[in-house]
């Protein structure tokens, strides 16, 4: 060792600073380490407490109770495996310096990714969009009228599902929109409107959406499959180019959502309904 | 980025993609005050991720306007000193702090020499830190590992401030007289 000796250390105070910032914290102090202990914790956190209210911000006939004694939540409980998987998501993208390209995505703090929609958060949210509910599609106007699903079932990679009308009434307009790859098709209700997206699980996610600090993410199970509900304030949707980027000029506001994926589709159930309204509908899909 | 306090108020609602924000904001300086209490190799990790499993459960106790930083290293330190004392002989040869090793090809701007010395400097200052007594470690590591203000060292120690200012002049005293002492080898 070739230190020189010490006399009176002045400079104590900096050197303990710096050495805060050079302690070697384990292997827990990497990407995957620190995403890894987000996800430990996550895991062993209690489920959110029944009769809890869901924020609702600004969808004051939206608001939803988490009151399990109702029965009307049966079959709703926080999944470990989809908040495991957020924080694996949140690793991933990390790695993958994603956060770092732009002004804009450095203002999308924290990614989680569920079927073929990204979520992220954005603080503050970006302008533009329709308002909810029944926002149109992204691409191609829908159809209107009489809807004939038929002729636009075979087109899709996948079997288009519709609601159960005693739920949800009469499917009002149908739209494919081939902007988004593999496919999507946007079924419209008078009350909310059913989306549903081919994805494939090694893809990428190709939808986007960003939520801003109104809005809350609640982990629910759809028939056993792990599920995003957000809630409060509105939030955005838009499509996702194969770099990662989000294309804000197809972005348009969007109600309380719930999204789950089901045998490589990817379900979005989005308009003014509360949680329990979106459940009945998801559960009911034919 | 959202503000803390909005994050607190989430999470109290039983947000957990809030909560993991706040895990992600927080768990380098958790780990820093666990690591230098509980020793390079220890059961730093365990200890973060209990402290930040019990803080989620007693939210309810975190007062509005104060620090949660602050706040969630008392509950850190809590669970690093009850680890501590029940590991006990086996926990005192595992203090050793560690750096990280350095590695020139990360700064390729800064002089080798002068690199290299500051290396060394932080190699001394943590056995040297690494041999302060628990109390000594304690202190530091939430004033310049954590980067907690005099007043806010003071409430996760649950004392006065001036307090922390004795102890503090203390630990900073016994470590100059170790560094004084060192000569050339």
């Amino acid at each position: 060792m070739t230190a020189r000796p010490f006399g009176p250390f002045d400079g104590l105070e900096a050197a303990l600073g710096d050495l805060g910032d050079h302690l070697d914290l384990g292997p827990g102090d990497t990407e995957p380490g620190r995403a890894q202990l987000v996800a430990n914790v996550i895991e062993r956190l209690p489920a959110p407490v029944a009769g809890a209210p869901i924020r609702t911000t600004g969808f004051p006939a939206a608001t939803a109770t988490a009151t399990a004694s109702t029965g009307a939540r049966a079959g709703v409980r926080t999944d470990r495996r989809l908040l495991v998987a957020v924080a694996a998501a949140i690793a991933v993208l990390v790695v993958a310096g994603l956060l770092a390209v732009t002004p804009t995505r450095e203002a999308i703090a924290r990614w989680v990714g569920i079927g073929g929609v990204r979520i992220t958060t954005d603080d503050p949210l970006p302008d533009g969009g329709a308002p909810v509910p029944g926002a149109p599609a992204t691409g191609t106007e829908p159809a209107t009228g009489a809807v004939d699903l038929d002729a636009i079932d075979g087109s899709l990679p996948f079997p288009i599902r519709t609601a159960d009308p005693s739920v949800a009434g009469e499917l009002r307009a149908a739209a494919v929109d081939w902007s988004v790859a593999p496919g999507l098709v946007e079924l419209r209700y008078d009350d909310f409107t059913l989306v549903e997206l081919g994805s494939r699980p090694s893809a990428a996610p190709v939808l986007g959406k960003v939520i801003g600090p109104g809005t809350t993410t609640t982990a629910v199970t759809v028939d056993g499959r792990p599920g995003v509900w957000l809630s409060g304030a509105t939030h955005q949707v838009g499509s996702v180019d194969p770099d990662g980027e989000l294309r804000l000029d197809t972005v348009r506001r969007a109600g309380n959502v719930l999204v789950w994926e089901d045998g490589g589709v990817t379900y979005r159930i989005e308009g003014a309904l509360s949680l329990e309204a979106a459940l009945e509908v998801a559960t009911g899909l034919r | 980025m959202e503000a803390e306090d909005e994050l607190v108020d989430r999470s109290r609602t039983g947000d957990h993609l809030a909560f993991a924000r706040l895990i992600e904001m927080h768990q380098t300086v958790a780990r820093r005050v666990a690591t230098t209490m509980m020793g390079s190799g220890g059961e730093a990790d365990d200890v973060v991720q209990d402290a930040f499993v019990k803080a989620f459960t007693r939210l309810d106790q975190f007062r509005d306007g104060r620090s949660f930083r602050a706040w969630l290293l008392t509950i850190v330190a809590n669970e690093a000193r009850n680890r501590h004392r029940s590991a006990g002989r086996r926990a005192t040869l595992a203090r050793r702090l560690a750096v990280r090793r350095h590695d020139p090809s990360r700064d390729p701007a800064t002089d080798p020499a002068r690199a290299q010395e500051a290396a060394e400097l932080r190699e001394r200052l943590a056995a040297a830190v690494g041999a302060l007594g628990d109390r000594d470690r304690e202190v530091i590591a939430l004033r310049y590992f954590a980067e907690l203000t005099e007043a806010e060292t003071a409430e996760v120690l649950d004392c006065p401030s001036g307090t922390v200012k004795s102890r503090l002049n203390r630990a900073l005293g016994r470590l100059r007289a170790t560094m004084a002492s060192e000569v050339p080898r």
